[in-house]
C-alpha cells in the first residue's frame, strides 16, 4: 500500500487550514475526562451511536462522552462484476481518516473528522459526471455522457467540525460545519475535469424541558459549485460519426441529448446546488437510556448553467430535490449490555425542470425505511457478543417523462450480523461477520415508450436494461471483518483490519433476456488505526 | 425564455401539432399535397417525416417539445404540375421547397405554416464539397480542400465566369440584437443598409468569391462531366516542398487525395502580393480568378467545421461588378460582397451538426431547403457529396430536389466520383 501516494494530491483546497486550526485549537484546552456515560469505540458497530453524536451534537450537550480520536490509512479495492453500469469495473482507495470527540473543561464538546481520498477507477462508461451508480438505482439527470470507458483519477477532501455547549440551564447550541473539496478527471477522451467546492453550516438550538427531556430545533445551509469543463485531445472524435466517443448530454434518463453549448468560448458549465435545512427534535435522556426523536426537511435546488456564469440567463436545468427525514433512535444500557436501535424514515421527490421548454422532464419518488438494531454484551472494552439486524425497505420510482421510462423497484434489503472479541494477554482480536440478503419485490416494474423517432434507444439497451435487470435480481452479501488491537505507550492502542465482501447474484426476478454480468463482485480493505 | 416559477410543476408532454404547406402567391398559395415534412430536433438530432395529406397538412404526433428545423420538399412531375396548376411547365420535374428554423414546439404550438417556393433547378449544381479535410498529422490537413462542379442537364454547358461563393454568416443559433430569432445575422441592421428586411430574405453575404475565367465558350463542360475546383492541385498523397522550402510528409496517404488533375485551383499569391507556405502553383492546372476577397485567408480555404455556405452564381461582369459590400450587423471590420438570390444557379447550406453545433441557414428556401454536413466531421477525408439520382444512356443525373438535407450524403472524398 502506496500511502505516499497522497502527495500527488493538487486540489488547491483550504481544508489542510481549517483542519490545522482545529487541530490548534482543540490541543490548546485543558480536557477532562469526567465520569463517562458513552464511550465510543472504533468498533464499526459503533458508527450508530457516533453519527448521532456527530449529526445531532444538540442531543448530546448534557453527556458525558469519552474523548476519542481515530486516526486511520486504508486501501480498498473493488472489483464490480455483477453491477450496474454506470460504475467502473475496479476501484482503488487510497483513504486517510481522522475524526475525534473531545470535552473541556468548561464543557465545550467539540468535534470533527477530515480525510483524504484518492480514487482510481477503472473502466468507467456511460457517464461522464461524478455520480456513480453503486448506491444509487438511477442516477440523478444532468450529466454528460459517452459509452466509451475510461480510467478516472480522483481526488476527495473533506473536514467537518463542530462544537456544542450548553449555554443556560435550559438553553444550549451546536454548531457545524463543513468544507469538501473535490476534483474528478477522466484520462481518455473526452476529458472532463470536475472540481466540486461544498461549504455548508448548520446550527441546532436546544431548550431542556425538565432534567431528562431537551427539545431542539435545527437548520442547516449548504452550497455546493461545480465546475464541469472537458477537454479532447483529438477533437475528432466528438461527431456522431463516432457514437463511442461523441459526447452527449441526459436531461431525463435515458433521453439522449446533443451536448449543450456553452455560451462562452470553450466548454465551460458551471452547476450550483443550494440546500436548506430545517428540522426539530426531542430527546430523552438519562443516565442508562437516550431516546431520540427527530425530523427534518431538507430542500436542494441544482441548477445546470450553459456558462462559468451562474446568472439567471444562462439556467437551462433545475433540478429539485424534497427530503422530509424522520428517525427514531434508542440507546438503553443495563449491567454489562446495550441495546442501541435506529428507525429511520426518507421521502425524497425530484424533478428536473427544463427551462428552455417550461416543464419538468423527469421525476423520481424515492421512499425508504431503515431499521438497525444492535444489542451487544460488553466486559469492559471487551465485546462478549453482539448480534444485530438491518432492515432497508426502498420503494422507488423513476419516471423520464419524455422518454418515456417509468421505473419502479421495490426492494427489501436484510441483513444479520454478529460480533466477538478474543482477547490475548495484552491485545485482542475482533471478528465480525454479516449476511446480507436483497429481495427485488414483484412489484418493481419498467416500462419504455421511444419517442426519438427511432433514432437512438442505445442508452435504453444498454444501460437502463441493464441496470433494472441488475436491481431486480437477488443477491447474497456476506462480509468479515478482523481487527487486530494491541495497546502501545500512553492509552493508544494500535489496530489492523481488514474488511472482506462479496455480492453473489442469485435468482433474476424479471422477464428481461438481458444478459448481465452475474460473476461475483468483491471488496476487500485493509487499514491501520491510531486509536485513544 | 425564462423559466415561470408556476410552471416547475408542469410536466412536459409530447406534443402533437400539424403544420401546413401552402404554395407561395406566385402559385396563389394552393395547397401543397403529399410533399415530404420533415422537423428535426436541434437538441436530440431526432428526426420525424410526415407527408402532408390532401389538405395540405402534415399531422405530426408524439413529438417531445424543442426546437426544431423544418424542410418540406415536394418533387412534382410535369402531368403533376399541369393537374395542379393549369398550365404545363418547361422543366419535366420541378422542386418546391419550405423550411423554417428555430421553431418552438411546445403545448402551444398548434399549426405552422410552411410556404413553398421553387427555382429553376441549374444547369450546373454543386456536386461535391471537401471542405473538412483530411487528418492534421498524418494527412493533408486543409491543404486537400475542393469543391466539385457538375454539368446536370443533357446539353454542353460552359463554365466561363461562373462565380463560385464561399458564404458567410453566423456561426451560431444563439440569439441577438443584431440576429434574426433562429440566429442568423439581421444583415438589415448592417450599417448603411438600406433595403430593410430584404437584405434578409433576397440575398446571401459572401466573404470570397472565384470566377472561372474563359469568354465563354473556353471550358465546356459535358453533360454528366465535372470540374475539380482545388484548393492546391497537387498530389497530396507525395512528400513535397512547401513555398518556404521545408518538406510536407504524408504519413499516411491513404488519407488523402491526388488533386495534380483538377481542373482549376486556387492560387493567391499574385493576387495577396504574398505567397501562403502551402499555396504550391501547378502550372499545369489553370488558376481560377479571384473576383471578390473580403477576409484575410490566403487560400481558398473552406471552414472545416461546415459554418460556410456555397453557391454558383451567374451573372454579368458588369452586375457583379456593381454588387454592394457591406459589415455585418455586429460591426465587425470585414465586408462582405451582397449576392442577389436570383443570381444563385445553385446553393449548398453547410452546418457543423444538427444539434449543439447547428449553423444558422444562409441560403434562402428555394435555393436550399436543408442544409448538409459532415457526421464524421472535420480532417475526416469525408466530404458531402449529391447523391445519384438516375443514370440515363450512360450519364448519371444528380438528385436536385433544393433540399441538400435530402440531396446530399456523406462519402470518403473522391474528386469526380459518386457516391
Amino acid at each position: 500500500m502506496k500511502i505516499n501516494n497522497f502527495k500527488d494530491f493538487k486540489i488547491k483546497s483550504n481544508a489542510l487550514k481549517y483542519w490545522a486550526l482545529l487541530l490548534f485549537f482543540i490541543s490548546n484546552i485543558y480536557l477532562i475526562q469526567a465520569q463517562d456515560s458513552i464511550v465510543i469505540t472504533n468498533h464499526i458497530f459503533d458508527n450508530q451511536i457516533k453519527n448521532q453524536i456527530f449529526k445531532y451534537p444538540i442531543a448530546y450537550t448534557n453527556q458525558n462522552i469519552k474523548d476519542f480520536t481515530f486516526t486511520e490509512v486504508s486501501y480498498e479495492h473493488q472489483q464490480n462484476e455483477f453491477a450496474r453500469k454506470q460504475i467502473a469495473n475496479e476501484v482503488n482507495t487510497y483513504q486517510f481518516l481522522a475524526q475525534g470527540h473531545f470535552t473541556t473543561k468548561s464543557k465545550w464538546k467539540l468535534f470533527g473528522d477530515f480525510s483524504i481520498r484518492k480514487i482510481e477507477e477503472k473502466n468507467v462508461g456511460w457517464v461522464l459526471s461524478e455520480d456513480r451508480s453503486e448506491d444509487q438505482e438511477v442516477i440523478m439527470p444532468h450529466y454528460f455522457f459517452v459509452p466509451r470507458k475510461a480510467d478516472w483519477q480522483n481526488q476527495v477532501y473533506r473536514v467537518s467540525g463542530g462544537f456544542s455547549k450548553e449555554i443556560t440551564n435550559h438553553l444550549s447550541i451546536a454548531f457545524k460545519g463543513d468544507y469538501g473539496a473535490e476534483k474528478y478527471s477522466r484520462t481518455l477522451d473526452p476529458r472532463p475535469q470536475i472540481t466540486n467546492r461544498k461549504l455548508s453550516g448548520e446550527i441546532q438550538i436546544g431548550y431542556q424541558i425538565t432534567a431528562n427531556q431537551k427539545a431542539f430545533v435545527l437548520g442547516n445551509y449548504a452550497q455546493n459549485i461545480k465546475d464541469y469543463v472537458y477537454t479532447y485531445n483529438n477533437k475528432s472524435l466528438n461527431f456522431e460519426a463516432y457514437p463511442e466517443t461523441y459526447l452527449r448530454f441526459n436531461a431525463g434518463y435515458g433521453r439522449i441529448l446533443n451536448y449543450f453549448k456553452s455560451n462562452q468560448e470553450g466548454y465551460k458549465f458551471t452547476y450550483e446546488e443550494l440546500t436548506d435545512k430545517i428540522g426539530l427534535g426531542y430527546t430523552f435522556s438519562n443516565k442508562n437510556t437516550i431516546l431520540t426523536a427527530l425530523y427534518y426537511n431538507q430542500n436542494s435546488n441544482t441548477i445546470f448553467y450553459t456558462s462559468v456564469f451562474n446568472l439567471q440567463e444562462y439556467e437551462r436545468m433545475k433540478l429539485d430535490t424534497k427530503i422530509n427525514h424522520a428517525e427514531l433512535f434508542a440507546f438503553h444500557k443495563w449491567n454489562k449490555k446495550e441495546i442501541k436501535s435506529t428507525l429511520k424514515f426518507d421521502k425524497s421527490e425530484a424533478r428536473n425542470f427544463d427551462v428552455k421548454n417550461n416543464g419538468y422532464n423527469y421525476k423520481n419518488a424515492l421512499k425508504t425505511v431503515n431499521w438497525l438494531t444492535t444489542i451487544s454484551k460488553k466486559t469492559r472494552s471487551n465485546i462478549d457478543y453482539l448480534f444485530g439486524l438491518d432492515v432497508i425497505y426502498k420503494q422507488n420510482q423513476y419516471n423520464d417523462i419524455m422518454a418515456i421510462t417509468d421505473i419502479e423497484i421495490n426492494s427489501l434489503n436484510t441483513g444479520i450480523f454478529g460480533s466477538r472479541d478474543f482477547a490475548f494477554k495484552k491485545s485482542k482480536l475482533n471478528t465480525a461477520v454479516s449476511f446480507n440478503m436483497y429481495f427485488p419485490l414483484p412489484s418493481s416494474k419498467l416500462e419504455y415508450y421511444d419517442t426519438s423517432g427511432g433514432s437512438s434507444a442505445t442508452f435504453f439497451n444498454e444501460v437502463i436494461i441493464n441496470d433494472y435487470v441488475v436491481s431486480t435480481t437477488n443477491y447474497f452479501s456476506p462480509a468479515l471483518r478482523l481487527e487486530y488491537s494491541y495497546p502501545v505507550k500512553n492509552n493508544k492502542t494500535v489496530v489492523f483490519y481488514t474488511n472482506l465482501k462479496e455480492k453473489l447474484a442469485l435468482k433474476k426476478q424479471n422477464d428481461y433476456n438481458a444478459i448481465i454480468n452475474t460473476n461475483t463482485t468483491y471488496w476487500i480493505q485493509c487499514g491501520v488505526q491510531l486509536n485513544y | 425564455m425564462q423559466s415561470c416559477s408556476n410552471n416547475e410543476d408542469k410536466a412536459l408532454k409530447p406534443v402533437s401539432f400539424s403544420i401546413s404547406v401552402k404554395y407561395d402567391e406566385t402559385f396563389n398559395n394552393q395547397i401543397t399535397k403529399s410533399s415530404s415534412v420533415t422537423i428535426v430536433n436541434n437538441e436530440t438530432g431526432n428526426k420525424y417525416t410526415v407527408k402532408s395529406d390532401d389538405n395540405g397538412l402534415a399531422q405530426f404526433n408524439q413529438i417531445l417539445p424543442g426546437t426544431y428545423s423544418v424542410s418540406a420538399t415536394k418533387i412534382m412531375q410535369s402531368a403533376e404540375f399541369s393537374d395542379t396548376f393549369g398550365y404545363t411547365p418547361t422543366e419535366t420535374e420541378i422542386n418546391f421547397n419550405g423550411s423554417q428554423s428555430g421553431l418552438l414546439v411546445n403545448n402551444l404550438t398548434v399549426t405552422v405554416n410552411i410556404v413553398m417556393k421553387t427555382s429553376k433547378v441549374g444547369d450546373f449544381v454543386i456536386k461535391q464539397i471537401h471542405y473538412g479535410g483530411s487528418d492534421t498529422q498524418k494527412g493533408a490537413s486543409i491543404r486537400d480542400q475542393f469543391i466539385e462542379i457538375y454539368n446536370n442537364s443533357n446539353t454542353v454547358q460552359y463554365a466561363d465566369g461562373l462565380y463560385i461563393a464561399q458564404l458567410y454568416g453566423s456561426y451560431a443559433t444563439t440569439v441577438f440584437t443584431y440576429t434574426l430569432a433562429n440566429g442568423q445575422y439581421d444583415w438589415s441592421k448592417s450599417a448603411e443598409m438600406t433595403i430593410g428586411d430584404k437584405a434578409n430574405t433576397d440575398y446571401v453575404y459572401a466573404s470570397n468569391i472565384f470566377v472561372i475565367p474563359g469568354d465563354g465558350t473556353k471550358y465546356p463542360v459535358q453533360p454528366g462531366k465535372s470540374l475539380v475546383l482545388a484548393q492546391s492541385a497537387i498530389n497530396h498523397k507525395s512528400n513535397y516542398m512547401d513555398n518556404s522550402g521545408k518538406s510536407v510528409s504524408i504519413l499516411n496517404p491513404e488519407l488523402t487525395l491526388d488533386l495534380s488533375n483538377a481542373d482549376f485551383e486556387a492560387f493567391l499569391g499574385t493576387f495577396l502580393g504574398d505567397t501562403y507556405q502551402y499555396d504550391i502553383q501547378n502550372p499545369a492546372v489553370p488558376d481560377l480568378g479571384i473576383a471578390y476577397w473580403g477576409n484575410k485567408n490566403k487560400d481558398m480555404i473552406l471552414d472545416t467545421n461546415g459554418r460556410q455556405g456555397y453557391a454558383i452564381i451567374k451573372m454579368t461582369n458588369t452586375d457583379f461588378a456593381a454588387l454592394k459590400k457591406y459589415k455585418n450587423p455586429k460591426g465587425d471590420a470585414t465586408l462582405y460582397l451582397q449576392v442577389p438570390n436570383s443570381a444563385i444557379v445553385d446553393g449548398v447550406d453547410t452546418t457543423k451538426d444538427l444539434g449543439a453545433g447547428f449553423i444558422p441557414k444562409k441560403l434562402a428556401t428555394q435555393i436550399d431547403g436543408g442544409t448538409t454536413y459532415l457526421p464524421s466531421g472535420f480532417f475526416s477525408s469525408k466530404s458531402v457529396i449529391r447523391k445519384t439520382k438516375t443514370t440515363i444512356a450512360g450519364r448519371i443525373i444528380l438528385q436536385d430536389t433544393n433540399n441538400s438535407s435530402n440531396d446530399f450524403v456523406e462519402i470518403t472524398a473522391n474528386p469526380r466520383g459518386f457516391n
